[in-house]
């Protein structure tokens, strides 16, 4: 039986060839969605987990920047006075903080695009720790740098920034988020970097002293972030304060409108493509009611049609399917980077079961689709009696 | 072997109601070889689609073998033209695209019979088409995909044959091969009912019938 299906769908290369591509966009569109989905969400999942901080307080009128440096690595430079973290540091509930600089670099050999450096103190800051390959775990020297995942170049390799020569000391896991986009340095290399760059570099650096972007906070009771936020807030002046709330937030908006786009286009497709689809099955099917008939006289029962043309769509959709998974899958992961800064969304590969999970349920539907485009067809042309399938019409 | 009574079909072509069987006893004994005749739009092959179960009657019986057709499932008469009997249409019927063999052993693969590809060659060899086996419909020429219908009509062995105009279109050399063969299917006790315009045909018959108008008119032996 599956032979001749086999037989029958080469037989009609073009036909069937416009089917097998109807069913490749529809399953691409939802294997997309899926992936997208998916993909976003462990990307979040992993970025907040691996945060470190529980609270960033960052300057009130750069609040979206710094969103933006954690989220996607969009360079930016703000500061605020440093003296900030020490009043965040009395603020009751907090366990310790850290300073952060956040500097946008000149464009640079390791990326085609300028990215977000971050300067730290190694022995106050408490975050990088978690984002470091287990392998690569020491402490940072003199113009040391740790890049993130996205950043070109093995450890050691020599990177100038604003003119001065750091060396990859340690590479991060990817998180699908802006630390992926992002180098740490040590405060002190930054501030030589900039007094070096009126010489060194075409632009120079002003790095105000007394100075940071950003303070990190660890609370000393995690149930409590939300309300030490608030007490920050309260207590110290001209300052926001970001939780991981307010990250899943402004991801989960993007990622909603994103996978609603992609389901209405899934939909859309379906809707479109399954009359169709059903309207060719039924037309071919219409083609051979002589074929039919004789197949009915040679001793096929309902069963043997129905199966033959439900069978013959279903097959259809499935190689339709596994292309189109197929061609998305590749698509998604060569350009991942890309719809990750198109769509505004944090993304990575999910995990495997995630994926044979999504291809399974893009399978299954893209299956069913196929079948039901071919119910009437199947139904109808099996219930046909042999002698008037043959007749094609004729008396 | 066969037994019809009464039988009628009607149509209904908008208001008109056309009759290609009116009313018709038949009868054909086990090993007969029946040619039915008549002009074109007598009923004959509404006759013929009738008795072999691929149409039912509007009204009337057939029985095959002892077995009342009107009274069998749709799966039923499946099997029973399955096991017992043999079609030949006025077109050959081939599934395109399928080889010449495969199209033979269709009547087997449909019903997951193990692989009759031995008896296959040896009827396609009978046939004169053992050179052909391997191609597909569009590469044969008329008499060839005549012979190719009935070597699929041959391979499950059956023992009532109905064959619908199966030299029409064929040339006076292929006919006459294929009507020797349809004699020796009958002398091995094959029971064949034949339908043909060519009136020359009669002498492999044991019988001939003649239609008109939905009724069997004539008969003669």
């Amino acid at each position: 039986m599956l032979g001749i299906i086999g037989k029958n769908i080469r037989h009609r290369p073009f036909r069937n060839g416009i089917l097998i591509l109807a069913f490749a966009f529809i399953a691409a569109s939802i294997f997309s969605g899926q992936y997208l989905l998916h993909g976003a969400s462990e990307s979040i999942e992993i970025g907040v987990s691996r945060m470190g901080a529980d609270l960033i307080v960052v300057p009130e009128r750069y609040r979206m920047e710094a969103m933006n440096i954690i989220l996607r690595g969009e360079p930016s430079t703000f500061f605020f006075d440093a003296s900030v973290m020490d009043q965040v540091a009395l603020v009751e509930g907090v366990e310790k903080v850290a300073p952060n600089l956040y500097i946008a670099s000149l464009d640079a050999s390791c990326c085609d695009v300028p990215v977000q450096l971050i300067a730290i103190e190694p022995e106050r800051d408490f975050t990088l720790k978690p984002w470091l390959a287990q392998s690569q775990n020491r402490p940072l020297e003199k113009d040391d740098i740790i890049v993130g995942s996205r950043i070109v170049g093995d450890i050691g390799t020599p990177l100038q920034f604003y003119g001065h020569t750091f060396n990859i000391a340690q590479r991060m896991e990817p998180a699908g988020m802006g630390v992926d986009c992002s180098i740490f340095m040590n405060f002190d290399d930054a501030f030589v970097m900039a007094d070096e760059s009126p010489e060194k570099a075409v632009q120079a650096l002003l790095l105000p002293e007394e100075k940071v972007s950003a303070v990190l906070v660890k609370v000393k009771d995690v149930r409590e972030t939300e309300t030490v936020a608030a007490r920050i807030e309260a207590s110290v002046p001209k300052v926001r304060v970001l939780t991981p709330s307010n990250l899943l937030g402004r991801i989960s908006s993007q990622l909603t409108s994103t996978t609603n786009f992609l389901d209405l286009a899934a939909f859309f497709a379906t809707l479109i493509s399954l009359p169709l689809i059903a309207l060719v099955s039924i037309m071919a099917a219409n083609e051979r009611r002589r074929e039919i008939g004789v197949l009915r006289a040679l001793g096929a029962t309902r069963g043997i049609i129905f199966r033959l043309i439900l069978g013959e769509s279903v097959i259809i959709a499935v190689i339709g399917a596994v292309i189109g998974v197929v061609f998305s899958w590749c698509v998604l992961i060569l350009f991942q980077n890309y719809i990750s800064v198109v769509v505004q969304i944090p993304l990575i590969m999910p995990n495997l079961t995630t994926l044979a999970w999504a291809a399974g349920t893009t399978l299954a539907l893209t299956i069913g689709i196929g079948g039901i485009a071919a119910l009437y067809p199947a139904i109808h042309y099996s219930r046909m009696e042999p002698y008037d399938a043959m007749r094609s019409g004729d008396l | 072997m066969i037994e019809a009574r009464g039988l009628m079909k009607i149509y209904r072509n908008g208001q008109e109601e056309i009759h290609p069987l009116d009313g018709i006893d038949f009868t054909c004994e086990k090993g007969e070889f029946v040619l039915v005749t008549g002009r074109s739009g007598s009923g004959k092959t509404t006759f013929l689609n009738v008795l072999g179960g691929l149409t039912l009657p509007t009204a009337g019986s057939v029985k095959i073998a002892g077995r009342d057709l009107l009274a069998l499932t749709d799966h039923e008469r499946c099997v029973l033209r399955s096991e017992m009997m043999g079609f030949v249409f006025q077109f050959p019927g081939l599934m395109a695209p399928l080889t010449v063999i495969e199209n033979v052993l269709l009547p087997a693969t449909l019903m997951g019979k193990v692989k009759k590809e031995v008896e296959a060659r040896e009827i396609l060899d009978q046939l004169g088409l053992l050179p052909k086996v391997d191609a597909y419909p569009n590469q044969l020429s008329g008499g060839e995909l005549k012979r190719t219908a009935i070597a699929r009509c041959l391979i499950n062995n059956p023992s009532l044959i109905f064959a619908d105009e199966p030299t029409a279109d064929l040339d006076s050399r292929t006919e006459r091969e294929v009507m020797e063969l349809f004699h020796g299917l009958h002398e091995k006790g094959t029971t064949i009912v034949m339908i043909t315009h060519t009136p020359e045909l009669s002498s492999f018959a044991t019988r001939v019938l003649v239609m008109d108008e939905g009724k069997l008119v004539e008969s003669s032996h």
